[in-house]
């Protein structure tokens, strides 16, 4: 459906895109995942026909789109501001980009109002449609945009951070009403975000994105079970970063060895393993297996008990059941046993996104000031 | 490793070395190599820096120092510039350092704050050449827009008066009404004022000649040919220009230029061709009203200040203005009108896209009409005398 094959973009001396090929199927939900900067939204208007790369193609249906604008590619594209035009109704918002048709291509009046009252029934949004955008909450503009990009029957809908302006609790209703949405209709889409839990709720497959690169494209099971760099590891979920050494396939994270089979054949390098808190599996002394570590803190967050424990001279996060905690009785001070269920190791060297320790420095830094 | 260990260790019995400590670190000197223990929290708040222990770790006379940093706790800039400071008088001094020792992280930020530093950055300067032929042909680049625009602007305003335009009817409609009655308050006020002045002028000058009635041809004149159509198209630069910038730059930051885009709507069409018929429809008619308060103003100060009666002075102002007058007027009112609706809209649609940007545009404009109407106004002049007008 939509092809981008080694697509380069720069902003001055910024790259904002740098070599970045993506292939989006036919009624699929994509979801550009990556922090501020990493060129998702740049990404999502050179498809849109918005921007145009510096190199590199974009295809539609096989064809050749690179440089065909914005309203010949029959993109819809929803803003995170909404961009609605504020001097028109509700309705004419909707049925603007039918009424500036050419007089060949525009449906004729009573076609444009029934599609546009179909599409806001769709929005839920019946009875507004002479409201004014000022006069509407921001939940409801965004449908009316998203009613308005759907209007002219776009083959492909972009969304860049749709949700972004909208407060938590809208921002929840709408991407699962998105996601219904989209079911219903089959039509292929976008969408830009750096929200983790949204892009892993509502895509079909999620691309993250990292300093104009792509990271990682897969399922969102795929990337959150299997994260292919370090990066993705630290963007999506709460991990524990520790400082290991991998020698002959086995990694010593302080006291605590693990088999690291496809490191067999390393000698010894230094290395991080990324352990997921819910991945830690605490027991008493006696009862199963791991290394010893110190409780620290204990924190009850609603249905789950965050503990915080010392391996050695690591600080060391784990999650565990409301239940577990009782029956360990976990209390600061606390020796017990701890073994992760699994974990993922990365060599030091060639690792080149080191997020991680600049974040620690950054920490110490602004520590003293 | 072990070997070493053990070396050290018989070596220790045999002599225990010399130890010297500050404030977090405890040097060990053997023989002319020296091993610096870390230990502790090096916070700068906290601990702040020690003066004197790089000196006199230096004073062992050690050639090689190596670091223990296991024991380290908390550290920030303080061990940095603990480090990099024994580095840079190690240096000088001919010793070496090995930092194997440190946490993987501080040899990283020292090695940031090793004296690879680029000298202070000044601009790469280009040569006067280079930035001469870039700024040649940004303004290339700048007049071929202008001029797509303005040949735009001819033909889809031809389309748009033939009813084939994708231009909206109430835009247009409520672009006339910001351009036209909207500014007819201060259009008022500067055109009687500036009348009024020209008549004292005047009066105190043709008095002394006894030629107090030639005020009325004065002002008539002046009004007419030039400070009705003058006035009017500053006052406009500044309310309408300005405006147009404004309102077409935030639309490009609220996204709604993209939307527009999107959607398949030709810009032109929608944002700048109800600009440019409005302000060119409207000036004509704002400058004929000009032309009639700003004599009025003159009136008002001839008769109340000179011995002249209200017919003599309306009799001869008839006398002295005539159509072509009248003609080259309303030519540079057109004229200004096309360029400030024409200068206000490129603006907008080049301003990028956050909140000082508008400003910066709204300003942009309105000292770009002004600029470019009054250099209009010197070519008509200069075309009026040379056709006899």
């Amino acid at each position: 459906m939509i092809d981008a094959r080694n697509v380069r973009k720069t902003f001055g001396s910024f790259a904002a895109l740098n070599d970045v090929s993506l292939n989006i199927a036919e009624g699929e939900l994509v979801a550009l995942l990556g922090p501020s900067g990493s060129g998702k939204t740049t990404l999502l208007r050179i498809l849109g026909g918005l921007e145009f790369p510096d190199s590199g193609s974009v295809l539609f249906d096989g064809g050749d789109a690179t440089l065909v604008s914005a309203r010949d590619r029959h993109v819809g594209f929803v803003f995170q501001h909404y961009a609605l035009f504020r001097h028109m109704t509700v309705f004419d918002n909707v049925a603007f980009g039918l009424k500036v048709r050419s007089r060949k291509e525009r449906p004729s009046k009573a076609e444009i109002a029934e599609r546009v009252h179909h599409l806001l029934s769709m929005v839920q949004l019946d009875g507004l449609a002479l409201r004014y955008p000022s006069q509407l909450s921001g939940g409801q503009r965004q449908r009316v945009a998203l009613a308005r990009a759907l209007a002219i029957q776009p083959r492909v809908l972009l969304l860049d951070e749709p949700f972004g302006a909208l407060d938590a609790q809208v921002r929840k209703e709408l991407r699962r009403w998105l996601r219904r949405l989209h079911d219903e209709l089959k039509i292929t889409g976008v969408f830009v975000t750096h929200d983790q839990e949204e892009a892993l709720e509502v895509a079909d497959r999620v691309v993250v994105m990292n300093q104009g690169r792509i990271e990682q494209i897969g399922t969102p099971t795929e990337i959150y079970d299997q994260p292919a760099t370090p990066f993705v590891y630290q963007f999506l979920g709460n991990v524990n970063a520790l400082p290991c050494r991998i020698r002959g396939g086995q990694a010593e994270i302080g006291p605590l060895v693990m088999p690291a089979p496809s490191y067999a054949g390393v000698a010894d390098a230094a290395g991080v393993a990324f352990v997921r808190p819910h991945d830690l599996l605490l027991s008493r002394p006696g009862e199963g297996g791991g290394s010893f570590a110190v409780v620290r803190h204990v924190s009850v967050l609603g249905a789950v008990v965050r503990v915080e424990l010392s391996l050695g001279e690591h600080i060391i996060e784990a999650e565990t059941s409301r239940q577990r905690h009782a029956e360990l009785e976990l209390a600061p001070g606390q020796r017990v046993l701890l073994w992760p269920r699994q974990a993922r190791f990365f060599l030091r060297d060639g690792w080149e996104g080191t997020t991680l320790e600049s974040r620690e420095e950054l920490a110490r830094t602004s520590a003293m000031l | 490793m072990i070997k070493a260990l053990i070396k050290r260790q018989t070596s220790r019995d045999e002599n225990p070395p010399p130890a010297l400590q500050g404030r977090g670190w405890v040097a060990e000197v053997d023989g002319d190599h020296a091993t610096i223990t870390l230990s502790g929290d090096w916070i700068a708040r906290i601990s702040g820096l020690e003066a004197d222990a790089v000196p006199r770790i230096l004073s062992t006379g050690a050639h090689t120092i190596a670091f223990e940093g296991s024991g380290l706790g908390q550290w920030d800039s303080a061990l940095i510039a603990f480090l990099s400071s024994l580095r840079d008088a190690a240096r000088t001094g001919g010793i070496a350092l090995d930092e194997e020792g440190l946490p993987a992280s501080a040899r990283r930020l020292l090695a940031l704050a090793s004296g690879t530093i680029p000298p202070a950055t000044r601009a790469k300067g280009k040569s006067l050449l280079v930035r001469t032929g870039l700024r040649g042909l940004g303004f290339t680049a700048e007049a071929a827009e202008v001029a797509a625009l303005v040949g735009a602007a001819c033909l889809r305003g031809g389309a748009a008066i033939r009813g084939r335009s994708l231009m909206r009817g109430t835009d247009l409609l409520s672009c006339m009404r910001d351009a036209g009655a909207a500014a007819l308050p201060i259009v008022t006020v500067v055109n009687v004022l500036v009348g009024g002045i020209l008549a004292f002028v005047g009066a105190v000058q043709l008095r002394r000649f006894g030629a107090d009635i030639y005020v009325a041809s004065l002002v008539g004149i002046a009004v007419v040919r030039e400070m009705a159509a003058l006035m009017t198209a500053i006052i406009m630069s500044g309310r309408s220009g300005g405006a147009y910038a404004a309102t077409i730059a935030t639309m490009q930051g609220s996204e709604e230029i993209d939307a527009l885009r999107a959607v398949g709507i030709p810009l032109f069409d929608y944002l700048v061709l109800p600009r440019i018929l409005a302000l060119t429809g409207m000036m004509p008619i704002l400058y004929l009203y000009g032309c009639a308060v700003g004599i009025f103003g003159g009136f008002v100060v001839a008769v109340a200040t000179l011995n002249l009666s209200p017919m003599s002075f309306i009799e001869e102002t008839r006398s002295a203005i005539s159509g072509s007058q009248f003609g080259l007027g309303l030519a540079k009112s057109l004229t200004f009108g096309g360029l400030i609706a024409i200068a206000g809209c490129r603006v907008g649609l080049r301003a990028g896209r956050s909140a000082a940007d508008v400003g910066q545009a709204a300003t942009t404009a309105v000292v770009a009409s002004i600029v470019g109407v009054i250099v209009l106004d010197a070519i008509f002049a200069i075309c009026a005398n040379a056709l006899g007008i």
